[in-house]
């Protein structure tokens, strides 16, 4: 038993932190219909950003105080630069310009950073009750995620910004009409959705090793929590991602690590073909 | 279809003709003269050609956009090895039939998968393209699972070039023939609305079908041959998501829903890469990203309708030939 609460608790821990980056993801797809190819990349910049932060010897989750509104303007400049001009195009285009600028970002940082192994580690062992481990520096980073997470959700639900953007969404058209802008709407989604997926990164940074490729993995995981919590559903994303991270652990206790990777495809591919609004969707 | 067909032949331009002949001419001259390292390197750019014309056929005319279709090739290499080594099938037999059953498995996908559509079935192809991968991992007593699977050697890289550039010419001509014919007319009229299509009374699932199985089946003949000559492939190789993205950037680049463009793009993205290859050696990943960026912004209906523009003044429609 305190076996199966040890995994249960490390997976829940784990889908806090993916919730973060398919938070991003839903939201630009949601809102903006990109499927944002580049999004691991941000959660990539994410690490070296934690890591970075590690070398100068402060704690590295509180690089999302000084990093989080950077990332988030990065994502406002991809949009003014980029991003903008394929808005309305057709998907395969953004799919094609994400996945361009997805390579670009990964190769100048193997250029610039070399592809070893890091990590940026910062607190060691684990807390132990009545047989139930948890790692420290999982605990400290899956509830940093959680929280943000359900201030992003609350900022959705309540916030004027949030309504606004939760309109443009449900109707570009008639949202306009009623005087909001969606163009800066969008631009604010895209930087919503980088530091998102940088604040996981953070996280993530502090927890496993990385190479500039970490994105590849993770975009992928995204992707699936995206499909089975409902596109542009926010909420759905969180609890898929929490469900996500439990079935992997699982998967990587009871049978093979190598499994629990094809977990996120198995899952695509179910619900595309049972549920294809998601969990939550009402379609 | 067949009268389709020769109505079709009769309007060909005779450049076209000329065009099939002299690619014909040169795959036999050069399979019996040309140096090994550029049949090598001939042979890849037809196996491009390949894989374009066929993804053309399912993402260009019908508008589906696959981001699986390395599967097809994957299991077309895997199943020709695999019929060898374990059926004792003569090759010619073996290619034939990894071909006719990964076409059977594109059958069986097909009814599902193709309910999706837009994002939804890109990813859905992704994700069974991936599938297929963890599968053949782990069936080890049969595909050798991570370790992959060997073969005898037996055919040198002039015949493999030699049959990949025939497959590649007939894949091409045979396109080229088909594009006044119902099927492909209708994949067009799928393309631009399905529902309209669904109403005039097109059959759209079968005709969507039987699109994604003609997709299928000459990716996995180019496997095949591609098995045959290197005599080895790992799942690793065979299901490498860059072959999909190469694919379709070829194409993209070439012009998308053309008969040309899946040729053309090709062409001219191999030189590119094999120019950046050797003059940035370091760099050229990230400046492959900075061109496809470019491409999508400035070029985003390829290299075919821009030069058509240019020799005709007027824009022409995607799908024409």
């Amino acid at each position: 038993m305190p076996e199966l609460l040890t995994i249960l608790i490390s997976g829940l821990l784990m889908g806090c932190i993916y919730a973060l980056l398919a938070g991003g993801l839903t939201l630009i797809w949601g809102v903006m219909g990109i499927v944002n190819l580049a999004h691991g990349e941000a959660l990539m910049l994410g690490c070296f950003a934690a890591l970075y932060f590690a070398a100068t010897g402060f704690v590295p989750p509180l690089a999302i105080v000084v990093f989080g509104p950077l990332f988030f303007l990065f994502g406002v400049l991809l949009y003014v630069t980029i991003i903008r001009r394929i808005v309305n195009a057709p998907e395969l285009m953004s799919l094609l310009l994400t996945f361009g600028l997805s390579i670009f970002i990964k190769n100048v940082a193997v250029l610039a950073w070399g592809g070893e192994l890091r990590i940026a580690s910062y607190l060691e062992g684990s807390f132990a009750f009545g047989g139930i481990y948890v790692s420290k520096a999982r605990l400290v980073a899956g509830l940093i995620a959680i929280t943000i997470s359900l201030g992003m959700y609350a900022f959705l639900r309540y916030a004027r910004q949030g309504q606004a953007i939760r309109a443009v969404a449900f109707n570009r058209r008639i949202a306009e009409q009623c005087g909001i802008n969606a163009n800066a709407i969008y631009m604010i989604v895209f930087g919503l959705g980088t530091a998102l997926a940088a604040a996981a990164g953070i996280l993530a940074g502090t927890i496993f090793a990385f190479t500039p490729l970490v994105g590849e993995q993770f975009i992928l995981k995204a992707f699936a929590i995206t499909v089975l919590g409902g596109m542009g559903n926010f909420l759905g994303a969180l609890i898929a991602a929490l469900l996500l991270g439990v079935i992997e652990q699982s998967v990587t206790y009871f049978i093979d690590a190598q499994i629990s990777a094809a977990a996120a495809f198995v899952i695509i591919i179910l619900t595309l073909l049972f549920r294809p609004q998601g969990i939550l969707g009402s379609r | 279809m067949l009268a389709d067909i020769i109505e079709n032949a009769k309007t060909l331009p005779r450049a076209w003709w000329i065009g099939i002949l002299a690619a014909v001419g040169f795959t036999l001259v050069y399979a019996q003269t040309g140096s090994p390292y550029y049949q090598s390197f001939l042979m890849s750019l037809a196996m491009y050609v390949v894989l374009c014309s066929s993804w053309n056929i399912i993402s260009g005319f019908a508008g589906y956009i696959s981001f699986g279709h390395v599967a097809f090739w994957g299991l077309g290499a895997y199943l020709t090895a695999i019929l060898i080594n374990n059926a004792a099938m003569p090759w010619p037999v073996a290619l034939i039939g990894a071909g006719v059953i990964t076409a059977a498995f594109a059958a069986l996908i097909s009814h599902p998968l193709l309910r999706l559509s837009g994002v939804y079935f890109a990813i859905a192809m992704l994700a069974m393209a991936e599938a297929v991968k963890v599968v053949v991992s782990y069936a080890r007593p049969i595909t050798g699972g991570g370790g992959g699977i060997y073969l005898r050697p037996l055919i040198g890289v002039d015949d493999a070039f030699l049959m990949m550039s025939l497959l590649a010419i007939v894949l091409v001509a045979m396109i080229a023939l088909m594009m006044k014919t119902r099927f492909i007319q209708s994949l067009l009229a799928i393309r631009n609305n399905e529902t309209a299509s669904d109403s005039l009374g097109i059959p759209t699932a079968r005709t969507k079908m039987f699109a994604l199985v003609t997709s299928a089946f000459f990716p996995a003949i180019a496997g095949g041959i591609y098995i045959l000559n290197t005599a080895f492939i790992d799942p690793k190789t065979a299901f490498d998501i860059s072959i999909t993205i190469n694919t379709i950037l070829m194409t993209v680049f070439g012009g998308i829903g053309t008969v040309l463009g899946p040729v053309l793009g090709p062409i001219a993205f191999m030189i590119l890469s094999e120019g950046l290859w050797t003059n940035f050696p370091f760099v050229h990943k990230a400046l492959l990203g900075v061109i496809i960026i470019l491409l999508v912004l400035f070029l985003p209906t390829g290299i075919v309708p821009a030069i058509r523009k240019v020799f005709t003044g007027r824009k022409v429609a995607r799908g024409t030939p």
